[in-house]
């Protein structure tokens, strides 16, 4: 049992890291359909990962090691998340970890990323990393009362027990899920929250330095994180079953990209302040929501 | 077997040789000496506490220092020892992070003049003797003695450097704090002893009902005396003043070691001397839970890097007091496998605390040994010229952030598995303390990229060197011991267990049967489960593999990019301060409240006490007033005593 989950585990890794970067594909081409362009290949983030990839990386960093290396940790953690959450098939390797764990992996591969920015010496690097924590910390308390409400409704923090919380129709865990939903969308650092790398105003922010390899590995990883992260919001939604997981999820995991895309398309970016603001009151929202879910709703 | 029954004493008459030598003999020779004892009374120590641990044995002496004919005082006059697993556990404690901060200490103290060495070293001796009599004493008596005596001798050590103003001001604010927190244990030991348990002190004797009006004021009182030790929010204004003054070594055994002390005695008072109520658990885990957010909070805002780690300090005793008080909330609804819980949650992040904490104040120390300065503003890029302090800062700042293979998540993941699953108001606390955690990792975020990252600025880059190897050892093997910890869950459980087991036994059975523990991981019966150690094989595998692959090879060095202009390189630096401006500004209400308390508490409410005073002693000239004063007072008393 443990090697037929592991073996899917191994697959579904294999699935989120093709994915991942096709998925970035369609959208750049979709974001460019909208904006009255015609658009790249959807293959192209991949084109462009292989070019960075065959490129010499630069030094720069102040320690170089912890530069270079907390990339490919950071990258490292994204795996074993992509191991343990079922995606493509319906299994895993959920027996290693819960619902806490999948959450901490997710940040710590953040955690790793932002200190090899600060690492990079540049000051903006630092200013786009201190944007990047900020806005993480906010988020990680509605994460936290999103986990609390699924804890509450399944008790239970084991994956196989908490997927798919639908299966109490609550209005307290509908609520959830949409709240899932924006807060999915910032974790993705999409426009209105991208605030870390801001292109225009920051150059790049905590990527600035990075060249060649570790800049491939840098952008990879940020596709992989969003396709990990809906994918946690799909788990939620639909059965863990065969069918479910090879059709649907597919079908749900492209159709959120791309509504997001078009949200992403009408968007200017936000004021850290400000975005900060509107994940506190999100988090407010929330505690209204909890409060639901303990009187029985 | 004999023997080892007296292994016991080999600590006390180390210390105790250390303490009169040091009286006589003053200079670098103190030190060296003090040093030598004290780290073998730690070896003692850690010797004593794993066989105590380990077998389950439990020690008892009763030494009959002078015979007294009536019964009843007869029982002030027996000095009781009694080393169960509680105190055993606390025992290693002490040992582990006192031997680490002995050897750290023999290089680290010569930063300092040898002119006042004798009475500094006396004290260290006098400051772990005393932690160590505080966790073995089975008295109440004996216990405040020793309580008495920790307060006085680490007072001294934060005070060490007498030339510096804040230094003498840290040192007299703790102790006036700390005093009159004992105070309050004073008392409650008094109501305890003398009205409730028939002038018996020793602790195998104290029950105490905290159902009854005076039960509850007594162990009010005696938690509240805790608490101000523990530096539990709103008493914990002390703590960021006076660790940060002590040298390091001594600030990595007052934030790794002192603090946990009264929590020690809060388990003995909670889960022996009284079975508390639903209302204990409320009151103790609301504390717990104020306590890590205004810790954290704060921790936010601090650019000096040792008062950053005196703030985190309080933000942790918060999670393990949370522990704590889930357990007792528990207990009284009887759902005993998750109070078991949080009860090993309680205990295993007092541990990891006291090891990462630790770690990271040594290397605070060595940042400050090696530049002399403790400002996150100017610092900057010292991992090129520390390497082994660099390592060890960023493992400790990983384990304190949470991050998954390493020992502080094992410890947070008990307490949110027990405040999760628990629902009702412990969700809500669970909530707050999973955010916490966040803004920890922001924390040590800026503590490590403050110090070790970034361009070196205003500093003189040429006179930084690697500390002594006994420096850097030191931290490396609290960072080693932090790993293990962290990705065999079985290491600190099996010193855990055998507490529960004695401390709670009905609990100790439920989770006996129900907690599955192997080598690498903890299963909580059909809830959640953790298995650090498939974590750290996948990363130790993985991590290898794209470093042969991607890293190795050389890329060409570049310098930074500055926007195409030429700017010096030093003036390149986001300071400390501006990290996280925003959050604080959005987040800002938590500090508003904060500030308003301690204004009220440091400022008006005694200033009004001082004015009420004042007033009183104006009356106090007229004799009938006071003739009619004390018999209130009288009158009071004997309605209390009455209940």
């Amino acid at each position: 049992m443990v090697w037929l989950n592991t073996l899917y585990g191994v697959l579904n890794a294999c699935f989120i890291l093709l994915v991942g970067p096709l998925i970035d594909g369609v959208e750049r081409r979709i974001r460019a359909r909208l904006q009255n362009r015609r658009g790249p290949s959807i293959l192209q983030t991949w084109y462009d990962l292989v070019k960075l990839f065959r490129k010499r990386a630069a030094r720069t960093g102040v320690p170089l090691t912890l530069f270079r290396l907390s990339v490919y940790t950071g990258f490292a953690y994204l795996l074993i998340v992509s191991l343990f959450i079922p995606s493509i098939l319906c299994g895993g390797m959920g027996f290693f970890g819960d619902l806490i764990l999948f959450i901490y992996l997710l940040s710590s591969s953040k955690v790793f990323v932002l200190i090899g920015g600060y690492s990079s010496g540049n000051p903006y690097a630092s200013i786009g990393s201190t944007r990047e924590v900020s806005l993480s910390m906010a988020s990680e308390l509605v994460l936290a009362e999103i986990i609390a409400l699924i804890a509450l409704s399944r008790n239970s923090l084991l994956l196989n027990s908490v997927f798919p919380v639908t299966a109490v129709l609550r209005p307290s865990v509908l609520i959830g899920l949409g709240i899932l939903g924006i807060i999915t969308y910032i974790e993705h650092s999409r426009l209105p929250f991208e605030i870390g790398e801001a292109e225009p105003e920051l150059a790049g922010g905590y990527t600035i330095e990075y060249a060649g390899r570790d800049l491939g590995f840098i952008l990879w990883s940020n596709t992989i994180r969003r396709a990990l992260l809906t994918t946690f919001l799909i788990d939620l939604i639909i059965p863990l079953d065969v069918f479910y997981h090879l059709v649907i999820y597919p079908v749900l995991l492209f159709s959120i990209m791309i509504v997001f895309t078009a949200i992403e398309t009408a968007c200017g970016r936000l004021r850290i302040d400000i975005s900060l603001k509107h994940v506190k009151k999100l988090s407010y929202v929330m505690w209204g929501v909890i409060l639901l879910a303990l009187i029985g709703y | 077997m004999t023997l080892l029954q007296y292994v016991f004493l080999l600590p006390i008459i180390f210390l105790s040789v250390s303490t009169v030598l040091t009286f006589y003999i003053r200079g670098r020779t103190a030190s060296i000496i003090s040093s030598i004892l004290s780290l073998a009374a730690c070896l003692s120590m850690l010797f004593l506490s794993i066989n105590v641990l380990l077998y389950s044995r439990t020690y008892r002496y009763d030494f009959i220092c002078w015979p007294f004919p009536s019964h009843t005082m007869s029982n002030f006059a027996v000095f009781r020892i009694n080393i169960d697993t509680l105190s055993a556990y606390f025992i290693f404690i002490i040992g582990l992070i006192g031997a680490v901060a002995t050897i750290y200490g023999l290089k680290y103290i010569n930063k300092y003049s040898a002119e006042h060495m004798g009475f500094f070293s006396l004290n260290y001796s006098l400051f772990i003797l005393s932690m160590y009599m505080t966790v073995i004493v089975s008295d109440l008596f004996w216990f405040i003695v020793f309580w008495e005596l920790m307060t006085l001798s680490s007072q001294f050590l934060v005070s060490f450097e007498k030339e510096k103003k804040r230094a003498i001001w840290a040192g007299y604010k703790y102790f006036t704090v700390t005093k009159i927190g004992s105070e309050f244990i004073i008392i409650g030991s008094l109501i305890a002893v003398f009205v409730l348990n028939n002038f018996n002190t020793s602790f195998r004797s104290i029950s105490i009902n905290a159902a009854e009006p005076l039960g509850f004021i007594t162990v009010l009182l005696m938690f509240m005396g805790l608490a101000v030790k523990a530096a539990v929010v709103p008493f914990h204004t002390w703590l960021p003043d006076a660790h940060p003054e002590a040298p390091s070594h001594v600030s990595a055994l007052l934030s790794g070691v002192m603090i946990k002390v009264p929590i020690y005695m809060m388990i003995r008072l909670f889960y022996e001397f009284t079975v508390p109520g639903l209302v204990w658990g409320i009151m103790v885990s609301t504390v717990g839970v104020a306590t890590l957010t205004v810790g954290a909070m704060y921790a936010l805002k601090q650019t000096d890097s040792k008062r950053l780690l005196a703030y985190s300090s309080i933000e942790h005793i918060g999670y393990v007091v949370l522990g704590l008080g889930t357990s007792l909330l528990l207990v009284s609804l009887k759902n005993y496998l998750l109070a078991g819980v949080a009860l090993i949650a309680c205990l295993y992040h007092l541990i990891n605390h006291a090891l990462f904490k630790s770690a990271l104040f040594l290397t605070a120390g060595s940042v400050e040994y090696a530049t002399g300065l403790r400002d996150l503003n100017r610092l900057g890029g010292l991992a090129k010229y520390m390497p082994y302090t660099a390592l060890a800062a960023l493992i400790a700042s990983l384990s304190i952030s949470g991050i998954p293979p390493f020992n502080g998540f094992a410890g947070k993941w008990l307490v949110y598995c027990s405040t999760f699953l628990a629902g009702g108001l412990l969700l809500v606390y669970g909530v707050l303390a999973l955010f916490i955690s966040s803004v920890t990792s922001a924390n040590f975020i800026k503590y490590f990229t403050g110090i070790f990252t970034r361009n070196i600025s205003r500093i003189n880059a040429s006179v930084i060197r690697e500390v002594p190897y006994s420096m850097s050892l030191s931290q490396l093997v609290l960072c080693i011991l932090c790993i293990v910890f962290g990705v065999f869950p079985l290491v600190p459980l099996s010193l855990i267990l055998p507490v529960l087991g004695v401390e709670a036994p009905h609990i100790y059975d439920v989770v006996s049967r129900s907690v599955s523990i192997n080598i690498g991981y903890i299963g909580i019966g059909s809830f959640a489960h953790f298995y650090p150690l498939v974590i750290a094989v996948i990363l130790s595998t993985f991590l290898p593999l794209i470093y042969v692959v991607a890293v190795r090879g050389r890329g060409s060095r570049y310098e930074l990019w500055t926007c195409g202009s030429l700017v010096e390189k030093r003036r390149l630096l986001y300071p400390a301060r501006s990290y996280y401006k925003d959050f604080e500004e959005v987040f800002g209400e938590i500090y508003s409240v904060g500030d308003y308390l301690y204004k009220m508490i440091v400022g008006i409410i005694p200033r009004k006490v001082c004015v009420a005073f004042k007033r009183f002693v104006g009356l106090a000239d007229d004799p009938v007033i006071m003739y009619m004063v004390m018999l209130i007072i009288i009158v009071i008393a004997l309605l209390v005593v009455g209940v």
